[in-house]
């Protein structure tokens, strides 16, 4: 690998980006993003929770974290059925490595882009640190409230 | 080509007038609500952002608006920038920041029956071949289109009322004699770096990237729980934190909040 000095805040935008277009593929419905902030401590995730880690200019990862509602809303866009639990961390899972995927292509070598971790327990995955600060970015779908967040720890 | 700087635009201050005999696509229309709706000059990127519409689709509503003079680019001479620079300097540099504690998450609507789910339940699901996931229903999305059915689909989300109350629950307007609290405005600040980007989330992860040089225990110790970007009255008081939040500015920015 081959890592740049930095990754700018515009190269971070291509992961809300991604995210943002992933579920407006799905859906039809586009997020709708509210008032942002810098979460220091203890954070709140939805119930299901998409991970993408990365490592090299950054480090730490990009969570999409999605209540029940979000989730069903887009089991049933592809037609798969909702409710179900195992198809919900699916869809979660799916979701985040479409995002990881894409922003693989995107990036090339220039950032290490893990395969994508999906909980649907309101927790960050095992594997992964909480960094002491975060930058949430809420969003509405189809007026449920739901959230992407950046953990980076550099 | 990518520009630096963005223009922003508002809508004219005759819009009302102006807008009577126009026609237009939903889209173009779109874009014009989003503007009315935010009372604030918006960046081609914010409003990619709250209409859906990809990049092209929001510069030729703008070009079109623009024709029929339903808006305006902000512009503003030396005088009115260092008139406004003045103002956000206006108060004097103190001591300990306040900020409310983040609101709890507001719950999924409609409610969701939050079932306790099994510890094998958490997922991985990183190997999974590409033709199994989303992406192979999707092909690969190289850059942001909106997607079918949603270019009507415009809605600007307002600050959660939660967040607010609870902001204003800890955070005095003025003291009890009317004054302003010392200190420096945390917002201004946060403006002045997000600006750097154009605003928007670029100009939101460019705050963070800030905030990641400034140390954490300098915020944990002052009890600092969550910063909030809209929030127009946190005082960051203490004179050290201050002083590195500028110092991560500079660092990362280049920019100067002294």
């Amino acid at each position: 690998m081959n890592p740049s000095p930095v990754l700018s805040a515009s190269d971070l935008a291509v992961f809300v980006k991604l995210a943002t277009n992933c579920i407006a593929t799905v859906s039809g419905t586009p997020p709708v993003f509210g008032a942002s902030s810098i979460e220091i401590g203890q954070l709140t995730f939805c119930k299901y929770s998409g991970f993408i880690e990365v490592e090299g200019p950054l480090n730490g990862w990009i969570c999409l974290s999605l209540p029940a509602g979000v989730v069903d809303g887009l089991l049933e866009a592809l037609k798969e059925p909702p409710g179900d639990e195992i198809y919900r961390l699916d869809i979660t899972g799916e979701v985040a490595y479409t995002v990881a995927a894409n922003a693989r292509a995107r990036f090339g070598e220039t950032l290490l882009i893990h395969p994508a971790l999906a909980t649907g327990d309101s927790c960050i995955d095992r594997t992964l640190v909480q960094p002491p600060m975060t930058l949430r970015l809420p969003f509405t779908w189809r007026n449920h409230n739901a959230q992407l967040l950046v953990g980076l720890r550099s | 080509m990518n520009i630096a700087i963005p223009d922003r635009y508002l809508l004219a201050a005759d819009f009302e007038k102006r807008v009577i005999n126009c026609t237009f696509p939903a889209g173009v229309w779109n874009v014009a609500a989003v503007l009315a709706e935010v009372s604030a000059a918006a960046s081609p990127f914010d409003l990619e952002k709250l209409t859906g519409l990809g990049s092209d689709q929001v510069r030729e509503a703008l070009e079109r608006l623009l024709a029929k003079k339903l808006v305006r680019l902000n512009l503003m001479s030396w005088k009115e920038f260092t008139a406004a620079k003045t103002a956000e300097r206006g108060l004097p540099h103190g001591a300990v920041a306040k900020v409310a504690p983040m609101a709890a998450m507001p719950p999924d609507k409609p409610a969701q029956p939050q079932a306790e789910v099994p510890v094998e339940s958490t997922a991985r699901i990183g190997n999974l071949p590409a033709q199994e996931g989303v992406a192979a229903r999707l092909g690969t999305i190289s850059r942001q289109q909106p997607a079918a059915g949603t270019t009507n689909a415009w809605v600007v989300q307002k600050l959660d009322p939660a967040q607010v109350a609870a902001s204003k629950s800890v955070i005095p307007e003025s003291l009890p004699n009317g004054e302003q609290p010392n200190g420096r405005l945390l917002r201004p600040m946060l403006v002045q770096i997000e600006n750097l980007k154009g605003g928007g989330v670029e100009g939101q992860l460019l705050v963070y990237q800030v905030f990641l040089r400034v140390p954490y225990q300098l915020l944990h110790d002052e009890g600092i729980k969550s910063l909030h970007f809209v929030d127009e009255r946190t005082v960051i008081q203490n004179p050290v934190l201050h002083a590195a939040i500028v110092k991560a500015a500079k660092d990362v920015t280049g920019v100067d909040l002294a």
